[in-house]
């Protein structure tokens, strides 16, 4: 789901990856308004847990919801996150406010900009599988420091976090796609 | 995976301690959260903490009076100060007490991630100091199996008919039953006795440790592994691998054994060379797995794979019979190894063993028997040799039993009274063939106590 000013294109990559790469059924929710509720004046950001909150609400059937948004996102202590999870719970959120430019401040490619929103909200979701930050390079749920970070990480998890993934479909009983 | 390193969050502010709560648990770390200096300082008396985020403006007591508590009552828990307000001063003193950093809130999260990881790298380094001298000041023993209760003859019969099969063995069974023995005798009754017994006790290790002690290492394959080494898994061909506490497995090496047990190859450690080992894997655990499994710290595969036979061991406690031939088993060890004249334990200590419930089970029998025969002076251990354990053998003498009040008692009077037997009965206010029954009875004699 797009919460305000969010493309149309950037929403359908992320779905299809998140359906390819967790192997379960996704649909595109309806659009709805930015999620002004969370604006804190005096950060000029947008609360991160709130939206959560919001989202954990919905009473739509699917088990677990992530929304992309384009306004820059925090938690409490930290001066901003590029997204956030309910860690074993349903609700995601992912921001690409600032994605779309390198730390100096110049713009990215498209293409480098659709990966590293797909590269936060597999591994956002993830995090909604009880999926913790992990150590091995080459893994999405690697905790990556700034931007161009994202850009090294694969779009894939290493072996012991499918494990851990396996272990949390069955433990929340996902169905999964056929192969 | 952060296993193991324990973080505690102390800010008056809800908000602050609630996400970054939840930050740090995304990465693995366990988490939790005290709104003040008491709080907290009641927590670190409970359980040891590897880091604290400390906030230095709060109510009440300050971040930096806590701060100089920590260091001087945990040295080892490294403190990491935060505050809303920038003061150069107080981050001076804060630094000057023992912190190991200071942080601006809110933190940007690079600088955050990067500080924590190089804490846990410092924390790690400490751990491994200390787990080296500990390795080096334990002392290594090897003992035999003792017993012949009931339990312990069918658990006997189980290790003969476990021992001729090749199948992984789980022994379960409290801390100090003598588990590695279990392992050591199946080992040694099996076809692979020729064959290495090489044991490990997974939860001694860090982490980082137990991984290249299991897999071992190619050269360069981390700071400081200047030579290749072997692992456990190498070192256990045509052999057993002895996996104990195997509930302290992280869940990520558990994902590794098990594939290492599936097909019997591994690499090791910065190498990419698959070898094939051939060894029967015996593990032994005090957790109950089970429970272990149902909360996500224990891979339900990896259990089966480990439990295909399971062996338990009873307490010492519901195995008394065994109590006086492991005492008696351990005194003669011990005396041999002090060069001490004790011929033996006493009736009365020998009760006060039997009665006792040893929560360590045959370990800390072992320990009362080492440490009475160190303390004793004469040439036979008496209840005095173990008052070290009271007050739960002092607890332990309390009987109620109407027979054995009237035994002690009989007993008391018959010395009293140098066994004059009329003199006895008098002061007992009964007559001499009364008397004289009760000491046939109970089969008393002025030489010891009673049956």
């Amino acid at each position: 789901m797009r919460l305000g000013g969010v493309g149309e294109a950037v929403l359908k990559i992320v779905a299809a990856n998140l359906q390819e790469v967790f192997h379960v059924p996704v649909d595109i929710l309806p659009a709805r308004q930015s999620p002004e509720f969370a604006y804190s004046d005096r950060r000029k950001q947008y609360h991160a847990a709130l939206i959560l909150k919001n989202l954990a609400e919905s009473r739509r059937p699917h088990p677990r919801i992530l929304a992309l948004v384009s306004v820059d996102l925090f938690i409490p202590v930290l001066t901003h996150v590029f997204g956030e999870a309910q860690m074993g719970g349903r609700a995601a959120v992912v921001s690409l406010h600032r994605l779309r430019q390198t730390e100096e401040g110049s713009r990215v490619s498209l293409d480098t900009f659709y990966h590293r929103a797909v590269k936060v909200a597999l591994h956002e979701m993830a995090h909604t599988f009880d999926l913790v930050h992990c150590s091995q390079a080459e893994c999405i749920m690697r905790l990556s420091s700034g931007p161009s970070d994202l850009d090294e990480l694969p779009l894939f998890f290493c072996e012991y976090c499918e494990a851990f993934l396996e272990d949390a479909y069955r433990r929340y009983d996902i169905q999964r796609l056929p192969d | 995976m952060a296993d193991k390193i324990r973080i505690l969050v102390v800010d008056d502010e809800l908000v602050i301690r609630e996400s970054l709560h939840g930050w740090l648990k995304k990465s693995g770390y366990k988490v939790d959260t005290a709104e003040g200096g008491s709080a907290a300082l009641a927590m670190l008396e409970k359980t040891p903490y590897d880091l604290l985020f400390l906030d230095i403006m709060m109510p009440v007591m300050s971040g930096i009076e806590v701060l100089e508590v920590v260091k001087e009552e945990y040295p080892h828990t490294l403190v990491v100060m935060i505050t809303a307000y920038g003061s150069v001063e107080t981050a001076v003193q804060a630094m000057k007490v023992g912190a190991v950093d200071y942080l601006m809130k809110p933190f940007d999260p690079d600088q955050l991630s990067l500080l924590t990881e190089k804490l846990m790298q410092q924390k790690r380094i400490m751990d491994e100091n200390i787990f080296l001298r500990e390795q080096m000041a334990e002392a290594i023993r090897f003992e035999n199996l003792v017993g012949r209760s009931e339990a312990m003859q069918e658990l006997f019969v189980m290790i003969q008919d476990v021992a001729e099969s090749d199948s992984p063995v789980l022994i379960t069974g409290e801390t100090g039953t003598g588990k590695e023995l279990v392992a050591k005798a199946i080992h040694a009754k099996s076809g692979r006795h020729n064959g290495p017994f090489i044991p490990i006790n997974c939860g001694a290790f860090p982490e980082h440790l137990l991984e290249s002690e299991l897999f071992g290492h190619e050269r360069g394959a981390f700071t400081g592994a200047h030579r290749a080494k072997k692992g456990r898994l190498d070192l256990a061909h045509h052999g057993t691998l002895f996996l104990d506490e195997v509930g302290t497995v992280p869940l990520k090496m558990q994902v590794d054994l098990l594939r290492v047990l599936e097909t019997k190859e591994f690499h090791r450690l910065g190498g990419t060379t698959e070898i094939e080992v051939d060894f029967r894997t015996i593990s032994a655990t005090n957790r109950d797995l089970q429970q272990a499994i149902k909360k996500g710290e224990f891979r339900q595969d990896f259990f089966y794979r480990l439990n295909v036979i399971s062996l338990h061991i009873p307490p010492l406690r519901l195995r008394r019979d065994d109590i006086p031939l492991l005492a008696e088993h351990f005194l003669d060890r011990y005396t041999r190894e002090t060069n001490k004249d004790i011929d033996t334990i006493s009736k009365e200590a020998m009760s006060l063993l039997r009665k006792y419930d040893w929560p360590g089970n045959v370990r800390e029998l072992e320990n009362a028997i080492e440490r009475a025969v160190v303390i004793c002076r004469k040439r036979l251990l008496g209840p005095e040799e173990f008052s070290f354990l009271a007050p739960h053998l002092l607890a332990a003498t309390e009987t109620y039993s109407l027979e054995k009040t009237q035994i002690a008692h009989l007993l008391k009077v018959l010395k009293e009274f140098d066994w004059n037997i009329t003199r006895a009965a008098q002061a007992l206010e009964i007559n001499r063939v009364t008397l004289h029954k009760k000491i046939k009875k109970y089969e008393l004699r002025p030489d010891r106590a009673s049956k």
